[in-house]
């Protein structure tokens, strides 16, 4: 039988990762968003690749920032599952504007 | 991760950012100074105390009181009167007209900047080609061109020659002798040029005369007081190593001169001042701080430094080309303020002569915008400018009118830098 602060951690840590979930959807959507109405028009994959790779960086250089004030602790972990949260969906949108960058969409 | 890793990839995001223009350059710059003072502190490179040193804020308010001179004397009504003048002296003699619009327009950028020489050079061109019979669109194109042309005259011409002179003691008896005859003769090529590209057709005399040709001056006082302390300005720059004064120190003087003695409206010279410009000179000096104290900027040198290890007279106008070609595609700002760290580093390193390298680098980042309708801020104008009054030039348009010119000036460039270099007059 599991005891009642191994539940409260096992439950802290499903929150987080659904929060993570619903937060990098969100991300990913606004940023879409964000993308199709600044870059309408023949240069949208382009740029909308070269944005996705700046958020990208800005993601790990996000991670370093707080690393190098916290140093190595369990928020660390948080922090990374944050970052993955959006990471992902930006990286998928990547993936996407790649693929279709290369089959010549404009 | 270590410094350098940081950096280069602040250095990635930065130069991503300003290829896609995807934000306002000085956003870009003020990020870039941002996350560089950030890493730079933490990682401890250096202290908050001395990013104002990094900062250098005596370049920053050099360029900044002088885009408040050149706004000023903008806004005095001088150039549409000059323009004017001149055209009345002319008369409708199309091919006169043209040659004169063209020479006027580089002479201008050389006092003031490009941007406003555009827009007041362009409605002028519109008004007189119209009543002399003159194709206006190819020739605002050419004097697109030649803004950039006017920005080598002086040290304070344009921004990259303004931050490489004040790094470099460049002064103005400097660049009348090395970048004057250059001038002119990029100048008579564009003259030239225009004879074979621009077609003209019979002049409109009985519309000419009916045309008052009065220029649009709003304040005669202000116009004579301006150009007057403009004058005096330029006079009091080009000798301030006589007078023994620090050239922002004059700069502000003749600042504060206009505004208390011309009449014109501070509030709207302020409002009208390009601010992006010292914020964004000023973030990326922050920038530049940090790659060099990571050591980003030194491994820039030193992959870049077997490229330009060979003779001066080949090595400097290969880096005009290369300046020009990335100023072809980027701002040529941030062009000139990460390069010239570099170019500095390769000739410690290689044991060239600096100077030549300097020249080259304020010529082709000049130059370069030329070869596109979107890196130099003057050429993006002009076509906007065309495009608002309904004369839409596409890129392959540009392609054909104006980047023949722009290549074959380019070319010239680099015999000229490679002759001066090879006789030592560089």
């Amino acid at each position: 039988m599991e005891s009642g602060s191994e539940l409260v951690a096992y439950w802290l840590l499903t929150v987080s990762v659904a929060l993570a979930f619903s937060l990098g959807y969100y991300a990913y959507i606004s940023i879409k968003r964000k993308f199709d109405e600044e870059y309408s028009g023949a240069s949208l994959l382009p740029k909308r690749l070269i944005h996705g790779v700046v958020y990208m960086i800005f993601l790990v250089l996000l991670h370093e920032a707080v690393k190098l004030r916290l140093g190595s602790s369990p928020l660390e972990v948080l922090m990374l599952l944050a970052v993955a949260a959006i990471g992902i969906p930006l990286l998928v949108d990547i993936v996407v504007t790649s693929y279709r960058l290369l089959r010549g969409h404009k | 991760m270590t410094p350098f890793t940081t950096f280069t990839l602040i250095l990635v995001v930065i130069v991503l950012l300003l290829v896609a223009e995807i934000e306002h350059r000085a956003v870009v710059a003020i990020l870039a100074a941002v996350l560089s003072a950030y890493f730079g502190i933490s990682y401890g490179l250096f202290k908050p105390a001395d990013i104002i040193e990094m900062m250098n804020v005596d370049t920053v308010l050099f360029i900044t009181g002088v885009l408040i001179l050149f706004e000023s004397i903008s806004r005095s009504g001088l150039f549409d009167v000059v323009g004017m003048s001149l055209a009345r002296l002319i008369g409708p003699r199309p091919r006169a007209l043209v040659y004169a619009l063209i020479a006027l327009t580089t002479l201008f950028s050389g006092i003031s900047s490009n941007v406003t020489v555009m827009l007041v050079m362009g409605n002028i061109t519109l008004r007189l080609a119209a009543l002399a019979g003159v194709e206006a669109e190819e020739l605002v194109i050419l004097e697109c061109l030649q803004t950039n042309v006017g920005g080598l005259l002086l040290p304070l011409s344009s921004v990259p020659a303004l931050i490489v002179s004040t790094k470099t003691g460049l002064g103005f008896a400097d660049f009348l002798r090395v970048t004057g005859p250059l001038i002119l003769m990029l100048t008579a090529l564009a003259l030239f040029y225009s004879t074979r590209v621009m077609t003209s057709g019979e002049a409109g005399g009985a519309a000419w005369k009916r045309d008052s040709l009065r220029a649009h001056v709003v304040n005669s006082t202000a116009l004579y007081r301006s150009t007057a302390i403009f004058a005096a300005f330029l006079t009091a720059a080009s000798m301030s190593d006589l007078i023994g004064l620090n050239l922002t120190l004059i700069t502000f003087i003749f600042v504060t001169a206009t505004f208390l003695l011309s009449s014109l409206d501070p509030d709207e010279v302020f409002r009208s001042v390009d601010w992006g410009i010292p914020f964004f000179v000023g973030g990326f000096f922050v920038f530049v701080g940090g790659l060099e104290r990571s050591g980003v900027l030194d491994a820039v040198s030193s992959a870049i430094a077997p490229l330009l290890g060979m003779p001066e007279v080949l090595a400097a106008p290969l880096l005009l080309l290369m300046c020009a070609l990335i100023s072809a595609f980027i701002d040529n700002i941030p062009v000139v303020l990460l390069l010239y760290p570099i170019v500095k580093g390769v000739a410690e390193t290689t044991g060239l002569r600096a100077l030549p390298l300097y020249w080259a680098m304020i010529i082709g980042s000049n130059l370069g915008g030329n070869l596109t309708t979107f890196a130099s801020p003057s050429v993006l104008i002009g076509v906007r400018f065309l495009e608002r009054r309904g004369m839409r030039v596409t890129m392959g348009e540009f392609l054909k009118k104006g980047a023949p010119l722009a290549i074959m000036q380019i070319l010239l460039s680099m015999i000229y830098v490679a002759s001066l270099t090879a006789l030592n007059l560089l």
